[in-house]
């Protein structure tokens, strides 16, 4: 049951005439479009797709069941590597669910320094969506390098904090492991101003290009209704009107303290994907900026950590506003050191699910569009 | 761990179904260069010399990012730390490439397009596994449906420590690569 | 943008802690359903026997103080030899805000639960990887095959006797290096 308008759809002439036959074609584990290893089998009637089956799990590399046989400050290192874009959003997400089941409490420096470094990723991220969905639409590789030189900008910066580009194990149970370094807010301003320039180059060389939005305009339009059903968040949520984000509706760390706006599409169509996308990069920034003003001296670590920690029966259900969408993890602990059981809700697993309702209906090369539009990442999805 | 009456689910067998036949190496057919058949002999130092140079200045990686590891491979294409002046452009198909980046995490189940992928690159080719997954299952090594390194599957030129490998290091992988083919010039062809 | 006007949506900043006041309304609405109310560090959580789930599920998207929209999450737990297996579901409501978690223990031996794909969309997925996982059955599922494992495969990752592989350091050293055996 597809969701377009009738209108919209391809009437082939004199149908009964044509002796036609739906084709299968297999957008196989790996192809160009780099969003990582997934499959999907559209089923077409000329250019039009009639089918479509997502296949998953080229990734499944047993994070929950890695989990539960670890301690629980061992296991970050997996759960930073599934959103690969941005691995101290993960890491945050990670520790505040620790954190909740233990009753352990984090200085204030920390939750600022947390939320910095969790925007930073975010930015990272976005721009990782903005550079690929351009290349998806047409501008091969054009807005791939304008996007990757602010991300490498970014990735300095996390460097010169934790040692690592994409996955530094920075963030610990009870606070972040090691102050920032001298002169960070000098520079960290100035990249701040470089990604703002950034913003505007790709806004530029995107936005107001007639091929892109004459591509992306109207389609694949969601409801909210629809999306709710589906249980669709994130970007593609904020995309069909409803103003919903995990950071305000149930807040988590000190965003209740921060000041910023949520920015909400009208349609549900691609273009507006992309563009809440756009703005929320802006919001970003500002937050980074408060966070900048206001950060609190203090300690960054919990003083009295345990030295092995163990908690004993307590569940929760953590919820975060990961890149993608809600990001979430359900823990449950039965004493000992290792956790009994933590789940991952990824974003880009449920919005996956929505893939099908979406590309019925459409041409082929829409449903690739359609495809980056959900910005998945399949370490997410297959966990 | 194999305690059966652990579980809530009793009397727990796990069925692999067709899976060992999936997980077999990729048979590799014998290869002969088509100059050594004209010209056994003739001129070779010089000959071998100038056809390992100019394929280790042009090798064309399939990117094959799987995971994490992709995003430091696109990275090391981007601007930033440029693979371009070495001659290194990435190309999707593998009809046209000599060199397949493993990058990321290798499961079982995508085992079988990895061998198709391999088997489809015309020869020679070269395979660089990137970063520890690919290497011997890298964390993830404990799950059951990760297998412990795409060596298993594939012979493996270069290996690639680091999780993921810094642009530079991949970098360094190419090099000791192109090293590889000027030393190897004398021996398969 | 302005939230005031829109009806769908209550826009209430709730911290994530679990509020009182929705489980005393589970309580009263629940009605003839046997069930158990408890608390987790963050939600509510309702205990329910598997043939009463469809019955409370249409009881929380049906009636207007709790309206109930929205699926987040289905968790499989492999509870032990005693407790069999569970499953937990984690539901928010957009108009109201709030959120709450529900349990539903199978017996060991008879793993079915009955599916939600007739009230969410977004069960299907979930269902799927959660059966999977533990081996779950859920019955009315339209479609319930392997997700994220390979078509052929009857394992269930997620149990406590599925076992981990070795870590392989030495790789058949003693036969020659390391490596695809040419």
């Amino acid at each position: 049951m597809s969701i377009w308008p009738e209108e919209a759809l391809v009437q082939l002439p004199n149908e009964s005439s044509f002796e036609t036959v739906d084709m299968t074609i297999n957008v196989g584990p790996q192809h160009p479009a780099t969003h990582g290893v997934f499959r999907m089998a559209l089923k077409v009637d000329g250019e039009v797709v009639v089918d479509c089956e997502p296949y998953i799990g080229y990734l499944h590399r047993g994070l929950e069941k890695l989990t539960e046989n670890h301690d629980y400050r061992q296991s970050m290192g997996w759960w930073d590597r599934t959103d690969y874009l941005a691995g101290l959003c993960c890491e945050g997400a990670y520790c505040m669910a620790v954190e909740k089941l233990a009753g352990i409490d984090v200085p204030e420096r920390a939750e600022y320094i947390r939320v910095m470094l969790m925007e930073l990723s975010r930015i990272n991220s976005h721009f990782m969506f903005l550079g690929a969905f351009g290349a998806d639409v047409g501008s091969f590789g054009t807005s791939f390098i304008y996007a990757w030189r602010e991300r490498e900008r970014i990735y300095d910066l996390l460097e010169e904090v934790a040692g690592d580009r994409m996955f530094p194990t920075y963030f610990k149970i009870g606070g972040v492991t090691m102050d920032l370094p001298e002169n960070y807010e000098p520079r960290m301003r100035e990249v701040l101003g470089h990604i703002r320039q950034g913003l505007e180059d790709l806004d530029g060389l995107l936005t107001g290009n007639e091929i892109f939005v004459e591509r992306c305009r109207g389609l694949a339009p969601l409801s909210a209704e629809h999306a709710v059903n589906l249980g669709v968040t994130g970007p593609l949520l904020r995309a069909t009107g409803l103003p919903w984000d995990v950071r305000k509706a149930e807040p988590y760390s000190i965003y209740d303290r921060l000041d910023f706006e949520i920015p909400v599409g009208r349609q549900g169509d691609i273009f507006d994907r992309y563009f809440v996308r756009l703005a929320e990069m802006y919001q970003s920034v500002r937050i980074i900026e408060q966070c900048l003003d206001g950060m609190p001296t203090g300690l960054v670590l919990n003083p009295s950590l345990p030295k092995t920690l163990r908690i004993a029966d307590a569940e929760c259900y953590l919820r975060t506003e990961g890149t993608k969408g809600e990001y979430s993890i359900y823990a449950m602990a039965k004493g000992g050191t290792t956790p009994y059981r933590m789940k991952l809700r990824s974003p880009s697993f449920c919005n996956l699910s929505a893939l099908r309702e979406m590309v019925v209906g459409s041409y082929v090369a829409d449903a690739v569009i359609i495809l980056g539009s959900l910005d998945i990442v399949l370490g997410e999805v297959d966990k | 761990m194999s305690d059966r009456a652990v579980s809530g689910f009793p009397n727990y067998v796990p069925d692999f179904g067709a899976e060992a036949e999936r997980l077999l190496p990729v048979d590799l057919p014998a290869a002969r260069a088509a100059y050594r058949i004209v010209l056994p002999g003739v001129l070779q130092t010089g000959v071998d010399t100038v056809i390992a140079m100019s394929r280790k200045s042009s090798l064309w990686p399939m990117t094959f990012g799987l995971a994490c590891c992709a995003i430091e491979m696109i990275g090391s294409f981007m601007s930033n730390h440029d693979l371009d002046r070495f001659g290194i452009v990435p190309f999707p198909s593998p009809r046209q490439s000599d060199v397949m980046i493993v990058s990321g995490t290798v499961t079982k189940k995508m085992a079988p397009a990895i061998k198709l992928l391999y088997s489809q690159m015309p020869n020679p080719k070269y395979v660089i596994s990137m970063g520890a997954c690919a290497t011997n299952g890298g964390p993830y090594t404990e799950y059951d449906r990760v297998l412990q390194g795409v060596d298993k599957i594939i012979p493996v030129d270069v290996y690639i420590p680091g999780c993921p490998p810094r642009p530079e290091a991949l970098l360094d992988g190419f090099l000791a690569l192109q090293a590889k083919i000027m030393e190897e010039k004398r021996m398969v062809g | 943008m302005s939230t005031t006007s829109d009806s769908r949506f209550a826009f209430v900043p709730r911290r994530q802690d679990p509020d009182v006041a929705l489980a005393a309304a589970l309580r009263s609405a629940a009605g003839g359903i046997p069930v158990e109310i408890g608390e987790t560090k963050t939600d509510v959580d309702v205990r329910v026997a598997p043939e009463h789930l469809p019955r409370l599920v249409q009881v929380l998207t049906e009636h207007a103080d709790l309206a109930f929209d929205f699926l987040r999450n289905v968790v499989a737990i492999d509870m032990g030899p005693v407790d069999g297996l569970a499953a937990k579901y984690h539901l928010y409501s957009f108009r109201h805000g709030h959120a709450v978690q529900l349990t539903v223990l199978t017996p060991p031996g008879n793993p079915h639960i009955p599916s939600l794909t007739s009230f969410y969309a977004a069960a299907d997925w979930h269902e799927r990887e959660a059966a999977e996982m533990v081996g779950l059955v859920f019955d009315g599922h339209p479609d319930l095959k392997n997700l994220l494992l390979e078509e052929d495969l009857r394992i269930h990752p997620l149990l406590k006797s599925h076992p981990l592989q070795k870590v392989e350091i030495l790789q058949g050293i003693e036969e020659g290096p390391p490596g695809f055996k040419f």
